[in-house]
């Protein structure tokens, strides 16, 4: 992103988000103040299937789509003459679901020739930092670059340097398995249900992993990650309790796994932080909601005198206010899409080589 | 002013009609780049016949069966576009704008499209017909082998849609001289969805675009995926083979 422009204030982006099982849309003014945020989910029917089915996510979004952009106005009070721009996620993503909401957004944005942007979804979670979630009236601070920030999520575990609006310097990513998507498969081990994360963290609450001791993969050296070992300890340990015949200690083993992935996470991180001198640490994603990571991250961070920084829960997982944040920033940098971008299931952050 | 919207396969069209005619239409092999040129598309139309947004009165959609994604597209660009600007919506099924190209035929016309898994998705229409208000089959939508739909071709019919070569022989070899063929190079024309929308504006009888689906026809498959791109568990894949 280039430097900042003048635009009206408030700018109003309404945003809409659909890479997933989530059909969003919301309305944010100046990338912080959200007047609408509205999501439907179709989680529980997918909850059956043990994951998300692309199709069935994507025929739940087609009947969400218009009662979901109408909530929305509606909660916001405004019309179409309030907005200034509209945005949607074009990736990474499910691509049937991704189309959804993208061909809605180029549709809105053409129909009442307004601007329009396309989001990539990871920039819209480490965004989610910018939304005011507090009492109306309290004005925090944003997030001050440069920083270091903390991607979790079902697919993705990455340290990303950013030292100004745009610019993504890959630090550290995992080398097998996502966090999230470790928390998904252990908790399908343990018969925890789907998703994982919030299941793991259900059952390890107040459960004592004493005695279970897991392996962490911390790869000296680097700032790389790795889940795959600690997933592969934990299905032997099952096994060979099974055949033992002994009871498995369910809510022991989620408690022991989550300290595991918890502890290599927190611990990489303030190494990380460490070495650019970073002041702030900022954490996104989905795996951000997770109550032990956060706790554990500040535990280590404060006593260096570094902020950390999460979202509320909600703003955690997939919500449209978060695109329209990242939609914000790049808006101002002068950024316009045309309407023949296409969605992009593949899609990472838009990492620089090198050092700034 | 009315805006036609149908991107059901690889083949989409748009055209924009006033209550005599048709303005414009574009008609192209849009392959699976259905959301990223369709839009440019309905730009160019609405600059050629010197229209904005705003001059719109209604959006005619052809509504499936077809590629799940491509029906995706017409379908959330439809529904966004009217309600943006408070527009109605005529949806029309993708068959029916196919058969209806051949209203006047003196014998039954038989729609089809390509299903994948050897299969075609068809439907039967009576005619000779001048009428489009009611314009729809006689027995429903239907996804066959061309064996079963060459059961069902009672006498002479009009075949006429998009199939694979493999399905015009099965089909030519059982029915011989009963089957008449219908084979320009425009086999489905979003000028042909106009038509059978634009009586409906004048009665006024539009969807409603809070339910409007996809006419799909098949449910969803549910296979499990070995990579979990989300990270919400496991993937699957429901695309209708071709797509
Ligand atoms: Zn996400």
């Amino acid at each position: 992103m280039s430097e900042p422009r003048s635009l009206p204030q408030p700018f109003r982006v309404l945003a809409i988000e659909s890479s997933c099982d989530e059909t969003g849309a919301a309305i944010v003014e100046d990338g912080r103040v959200i007047r609408a945020n509205v999501l439907a989910s179709s989680a529980s029917i997918h909850a059956r299937y043990g994951g998300v089915v692309p199709e069935i996510a994507s025929r739940h979004q087609m009947q969400s789509l218009i009662p979901v952009l109408e909530e929305t106005l509606s909660i916001s009070g405004l019309g179409w003459d309030d907005l200034d721009l509209v945005a949607a996620t074009y990736g990474p993503g499910l691509a049937g679901s991704l189309l959804v909401g993208l061909t809605a957004g180029k549709a809105l944005a053409l129909s009442r020739g307004l601007p329009f942007l396309g989001v990539n979804h990871l920039e819209a979670h480490i965004y989610a930092s910018w939304l005011h979630t507090g009492p109306e009236g309290h004005t925090p601070a944003d997030p001050k670059l440069p920083l270091l920030a903390l991607v979790v999520s079902g697919a993705h575990t990455e340290l990303v340097w950013i030292p100004r609006h745009g610019r993504y310097e890959l630090l550290g990513q995992t080398r097998d398995d996502a966090a999230g998507e470790a928390f998904d498969k252990v908790a399908r081990m343990l018969d925890l249900g789907y998703p994982g994360g919030p299941a793991i963290e259900r059952a390890a609450q107040g459960a004592d992993p004493a005695g279970i001791a897991l392996p962490r993969a911390w790869i000296p050296g680097t700032h790389d990650f790795s889940f795959s070992g600690l997933k592969t300890h934990v299905s032997n340990l099952l096994r060979k309790l099974e055949e033992e015949g002994h009871e498995i200690p369910t809510r022991a083993l989620a408690a022991a796994f989550q300290d595991a992935v918890v502890d290599v996470l927190a611990r990489k991180t303030l190494a990380a932080a460490r070495e650019r001198g970073a002041r702030e640490v900022l954490l996104a994603g989905g795996v951000a909601a997770n109550l032990a990571l956060r706790a554990r991250l500040s535990e280590l961070l404060a006593p260096e005198g570094i902020m950390l920084r999460f979202p509320p829960v909600a703003l955690c997982t997939d919500n449209a206010a978060m695109i329209a944040s990242a939609a914000y920033f790049h808006a101002r940098a002068g950024e316009r899409d045309t309407l023949d971008l296409d969605v992009r299931p593949d899609l990472t952050l838009p990492f620089a080589e090198g050092h700034a | 002013m009315l805006l036609a919207i149908d991107t059901s396969t690889a083949l989409a069209s748009v055209a924009v009609l006033d209550d005599e005619r048709l303005l414009v239409e574009l008609t192209w092999q849009v392959g699976p780049r259905h959301s990223s040129e369709l839009f440019t598309r309905i730009e160019l139309a609405m600059g050629m016949a010197r229209l904005t947004p705003a001059d719109l009165t209604g959006i005619a959609v052809a509504s499936g069966p077809g590629s799940f994604n491509g029906l995706r597209v017409a379908l959330s660009a439809a529904k966004a576009f009217a309600f943006a600007r408070g527009l109605p919506v005529y949806a029309h099924p993708t068959l029916d704008v196919i058969a209806w190209g051949y209203a006047g035929a003196a014998q039954p016309v038989w729609a089809m499209l390509d299903a994948g898994r050897g299969q075609v998705y068809c439907a039967h229409y009576p005619t000779p017909v001048t009428s489009a208000m009611g314009w729809g089959p006689l027995d429903g939508y239907h996804i066959l082998t061309p064996e079963e739909l060459a059961m069902r071709v009672t006498g002479t019919a009009l075949m006429c849609g998009e199939w694979r070569a493999d399905t015009g022989q099965a089909l030519a070899s059982a029915l011989g001289e009963r089957a008449h063929w219908a084979v320009p190079v425009a086999p489905r024309r979003a000028a042909w969805l106009g038509e059978l929308a634009r009586p409906r504006a004048t009665s006024g009888a539009a969807d409603d675009i809070l339910h409007l689906e996809p006419l799909y026809l098949r449910r969803p498959a549910v296979t499990q995926s070995r990579r979990a791109r989300m990270g919400k568990g496991t993937a699957s894949t429901a695309e209708t083979p071709g797509e």
